[in-house]
């Protein structure tokens, strides 16, 4: 499947409607990256209702590339007796978008 | 001719907002959106934005036993530091409550209400094990008698409410298969789960629940079942394994959501008491270290994490088989 990408704000309650996740699938991913179905009407208009920012999907890759570079930075800095803690014992992994 | 006012009664009406609650069939004019609208009943579960926490918090324990209008969040990790600060959810928005865990925790467990709850187990801010239990009136938490175990990594293992449930598995550390049941009052051990494992995602009530994959350490996919005095592994499992996810509902109709495989996902399976289907909706934010609350008609998972960062945001799930607002078109 073909997809498109914009940037958007979660505000909360009503960002993503029933209504909508029952006519396409929006997948969220670091750096408020939103993935869509390309070719659907009804996700560009979702788009809009979320004053969202269209990107390429390069730039949205680099989007996402940059928080999780930050939060791999910021893991690898870590002694390594924090690394064995439970929220720590995963290096963040790097996100490659569809 | 049947007409629709022939069988419901009265003709289309006109009004300023959507009808609450919807009825299976029911049309309605909206003259704020000028948009004719239908009552339909949808055959898979959608998930939706809820209110975003005030703050982004992951491994916390949440009042299993609340609904999506009703349900507390507390402890977890912000990053750094562990929390002990309450948050509540009126199915719009998040309060931070005035009344906190008397100990900052993460990775622990909860169940109960909104107004009824529990909170057990986890890691302190110096990463020391915790077996020590709170009760939440609504208002304050207080200290009552602990776990015979002290465990973490158990975020979505517990189910049941403020009087009566159960906390299956966690990390020792060591993988546990330890079961124990709460009467109200104390913690008594109770058979354990056949296959050891944390962070597995548990629904029902104390003398019928369900757990789902977790890690072995190596993550599962197994299912088991909980009569009220054993467990006993369920022929199906979950299509891929997974751990760390949330989980709502009954032993019967229980969700669950999200998880860690090798990576974030936000899959949600729905288990009818004998087999495991995946819904054609994904969450939105693929997460995981998250609890969850609610039935399989009416749901919410809260927070979590992505793996590069904490989560305030929440998604509110409703199942198959319940009214949505569809928009009559001409296309």
């Amino acid at each position: 499947m073909a997809y498109k990408y914009c940037v958007a704000e979660c505000w909360g309650k009503g960002f993503i409607t029933h209504g909508d996740s029952s006519k396409f699938q929006v997948s969220g991913f670091p750096g408020n990256v939103w993935q869509i179905p390309a070719n659907s009407q009804d996700a560009n208009l979702w788009v809009n209702k979320v004053a969202g920012s269209w990107k390429t999907k390069a730039e949205a890759q680099a989007i996402v590339d940059v928080e999780v570079t930050a939060a791999q930075a910021a893991w690898d800095a870590l002694p390594d007796e924090q690394k064995q803690q439970p929220f720590n014992r995963q290096r963040p992994t790097a996100i490659v978008l569809e | 001719m049947t007409t629709y006012k022939g069988i419901n009664g009265f003709a289309v009406q006109s009004v300023a907002s959507d009808p609450s609650p919807l009825n299976e069939g029911q049309v309605w004019y909206n003259n704020a959106t000028y948009a004719f609208k239908l009552a339909a009943v949808t055959t898979s579960g959608t998930w939706a934005a809820g209110g975003n926490l005030n703050t982004a918090r992951a491994g916390s324990g949440g009042s299993k036993a609340g609904t999506q209008t009703a349900v507390i969040v507390y402890g977890g990790t912000l990053g750094p530091s562990y929390s002990s600060a309450t948050e509540s959810y009126n199915g719009s928005s998040w309060t931070t409550q005035p009344g906190s865990l008397n100990t900052s925790r993460a990775s622990l467990s909860g169940f109960g209400t909104q107004t009824a709850a529990l909170a057990f187990g986890g890691l302190n801010p110096v990463n020391a094990i915790q077996s020590a239990t709170e009760s939440y009136n609504g208002t304050s938490w207080t200290t009552v008698n602990s776990l015979n175990t002290g465990r973490y990594d158990i975020s979505s293992s517990g189910f049941g409410i403020q009087t009566a449930g159960i906390l299956a598995g966690g990390n020792l550390p060591g993988v546990s298969a330890a079961t124990e049941s709460w009467n109200g009052t104390s913690w008594t051990s109770v058979n354990s789960l056949n296959t050891s494992r944390f962070q597995n995602a548990s629904a029902g009530i104390q003398t019928a629940g369900i757990t789902f994959g977790g890690q072995t350490p190596s993550v599962s996919s197994a299912i088991e079942s909980w009569d009220g005095t054993s467990w006993t592994t369920s022929p199906a499992t979950l299509p891929t394994a997974v751990g760390y996810q949330g989980s709502f509902g009954t032993q019967t109709a229980a969700v669950t959501a999200g998880g860690l495989t090798t990576v974030a996902v936000g899959t949600t399976y729905l288990w009818n008491g004998t087999s495991i289907s995946t819904n054609p909706n994904s969450l939105a934010t693929a997460r995981y270290n998250l609890p969850g609350a609610g039935t399989q008609t009416d749901g919410l998972i809260i927070g979590g994490t992505n793996g590069a960062s904490n989560l305030a945001n929440t998604e509110e799930w409703t199942g198959p088989g319940v009214p949505q607002t569809k928009t009559i078109t001409t296309s």
